[in-house]
């Protein structure tokens, strides 16, 4: 291991030399702030302001046309600050693609106000700012307009942790699955908050020990802890949003002896969606994709926002669907996809048996090995080595497993720790699952994938 | 304050203000965002600056607020994805870039603009709104924890150096 103080002055070194990205940082800067101006200086005034805001809220809201026609609105500074860390999202404000929503409701002295929505047919992103102490608590409930739920979403959010700002927007993502249903214009949205003591603030990370989770409770449903406060909002979408561009390429690759169809590509305002096939007589299903895009110019688009994620089929255990930053606006004219690391689930080779006396158990991943067993009470906790390129994929194994007798159960808590050799580089990754009340000598489990490909050389698909 | 002298400092601040987001996030384009963020709230607010002999230690405070905002926003979402990793964490194990950015808050703070941006101790308790003496306290026990032997002066020869 390097001695410390050079150590320190390699990193000083390092870090001396900013990337080209922070070029023009203060000049964008500047031009966010003088687009940002207008609003502001329209605040001033805030009586006869409040007046106009009802009559924007009313017209918005009677007029779906109306929201499109206000499409080139100023676009508030608490806004762009709450998109300046998504590529996507800050190039749908850039654009005006934006929605005021303007609701307000108070429950027990908490103002939650529900002020715009970036709405297409892969996403619905809200923003919103609470007053009073509070803070965002579990997923909202969707109605249509008959009462009916609305499903097929799965819910994300943006937001401090701290008892808000009231000026600072806060948002909540939306993602449908891509053929089920979409969000309708009109429906009602119940949202979920829950007071913030004081005590609740934020303190630096420290994670729990495993005997503390071993002591984690069972979580009740938040919706029917009687410190949940509700707040219901009626919204009314612009009609006109944006239907997407669609890219379609047709082109087959093999990747692993399977054969995988890259079908096309779908550009939407807030995501980009890589639509994938596979053929029938693969003996493997497609589990996980890491790729990143190049244009003509050199320009890298990687996961930068953190936000690549995919969805699964019906009827494949293949995951074909995946989310990336959007290229909707300032489209390249030449885009490549790059595959970088790709993970297989073989389709005769999806279950395996733990023998929690013995710690064995044969038919794991290459690379994956149970390194211990202990069992305290009726809670076992099984640690595994998994290799290095696994950590950020998932676990390895399903969400459920089954003891002897035929029981299904399903897995509550499971937790990923990094290993480090003498000379502190990373060695690998360490997965810990528990079996709660789980009486019995063995397990059976079911893998999540059997093998993973990292290639070096990228596999390239040209894409348009 | 004018525009243009804010843009001015602004510049001259930038590499410092990218080294600090770099090392607290961890990650290159990270840092470009913090530091694009932290100059348009600064822009936004430069006019309502009463003392301009203070920017620095104003804009880098600024720049702090972005970063732990960030943290948090990860913390908040790792505990819905997958639980923390860092159990019993052995800072001796670590490269030094991963130990600091592995340490307290408080104290990564207090080390990053000491040792890798080069306030001096005084511009670090402004820019940290604490007292002269807890940033002492502080820089001492994350050096011990880090292992590393620098002394008061190294960030303004570090300064020289880059």
């Amino acid at each position: 291991m390097k001695n410390r103080t050079e150590e320190y002055w390699a990193l000083v070194g390092e870090l001396s030399q900013p990337p080209q990205a922070l070029e023009g940082s203060v000049e964008r800067a500047r031009k966010r702030a003088k687009r940002a101006a207008p609003l502001r200086r329209l605040a001033a005034p805030a009586a006869s302001l409040a007046a106009v805001a009802a009559t924007f809220v009313l017209l918005v809201n009677a007029f779906p046309t109306f929201a499109l026609a206000c499409s080139g609105v100023p676009i508030i500074r608490e806004l762009t600050a709450a998109v300046a860390f998504s590529p996507s999202l800050s190039a749908a404000v850039a654009h005006d693609y934006v929605q005021y929503i303007g609701k307000t409701q108070t429950v027990d002295g908490v103002t939650v106000k529900l002020e715009y929505a970036i709405v297409d047919p892969v996403q619905a992103v809200f923003f919103y700012s609470v007053d009073g102490g509070a803070r965002f608590h579990t997923s909202p409930d969707l109605t249509d307009e008959n009462g009916q739920p609305i499903g097929g979403y799965g819910v994300s959010t943006y937001h401090s942790g701290q008892p808000s700002d009231p000026e600072d927007l806060e948002r909540m993502t939306l993602t449908f699955a891509r053929g089920g249903s979409a969000l309708p214009d009109r429906f009602t949205m119940d949202m979920y908050f829950q007071p913030m003591p004081e005590e609740n603030q934020v303190s630096e990370a420290v994670a729990p020990s495993a005997s503390a989770l071993e002591d984690a409770p069972d979580e009740l449903d938040p919706r029917e802890d009687p410190n949940t406060l509700r707040f219901t909002f009626d919204i009314a979408l612009d009609p006109a949003r944006s239907a997407g561009k669609t890219v379609e390429v047709g082109k087959w690759l093999e990747l692993d002896g399977q054969r995988i169809l890259v079908d096309r590509l779908e550009l939407y305002p807030t995501r980009t969606v890589l639509c994938l096939g596979e053929d029938p007589a693969n003996t493997a299903w497609l589990r996980t994709l890491k790729f990143h895009f190049t244009d003509g110019k050199g320009n890298v688009y990687d996961d930068i926002d953190g936000s690549l994620s995919a969805s699964g089929e019906v009827d494949s255990k293949s995951y074909l669907t995946y989310y990336f930053q959007s290229f909707y606006y300032g489209q390249p004219e030449h885009l490549t996809l790059h595959i970088t690391k790709a993970e297989w689930l073989e389709k005769d080779r999806a279950h395996v048996f733990l023998d929690l006396t013995a710690g064995t158990c044969p038919g794991l991943p290459e690379g994956v090995e149970v390194s211990e067993v202990t069992r305290t009470g009726d809670t076992v906790r099984v640690r595994l080595s998994a290799p290095l390129e696994r950590q950020g994929i998932g676990q390895t194994f399903g969400g459920t497993y089954w003891d002897p007798e035929g029981g299904a159960h399903s897995f509550n808590r499971w937790s990923g720790t990094n290993e480090y050799d003498e000379a502190g580089n990373q060695t690998g990754y360490c997965e810990d699952i528990f079996l709660d009340g789980y009486p019995w000598d063995t397990v059976e489990l079911e893998l999540s994938y059997t093998s993973l490909s990292v290639y070096d050389e990228p596999v390239r698909v040209e894409l348009f | 304050m004018t525009e243009q002298e804010y843009i001015r400092r602004a510049e001259a601040l930038k590499g410092k203000l990218y080294r600090a987001a770099a090392l607290t996030l961890g990650s290159e384009s990270a840092a470009v965002d913090a530091v694009d963020e932290a100059f348009y709230k600064g822009f936004c607010a430069y006019k309502k600056l009463r003392q301009p002999e203070f920017f620095d230690t104003w804009l880098t405070r600024i720049l702090i607020n972005v970063c732990n905002t960030e943290l948090r926003r990860r913390k908040r979402e790792l505990s819905v994805a997958e639980l923390p990793e860092t159990a019993q964490e052995d800072f001796d194990a670590l490269p030094l870039k991963e130990a600091v950015r592995r340490l307290p808050g408080e104290l990564r703070e207090v080390v990053i603009l000491r040792y890798f941006t080069g306030l001096t101790l005084e511009e670090t308790a402004k820019a940290l709104d604490i007292p002269r003496g807890t940033v002492t306290s502080r820089q001492k026990k994350a050096l011990s924890l880090l292992r590393l032997e620098l002394t008061d002066e190294a960030g303004d020869r570090k300064e020289e150096a880059v």
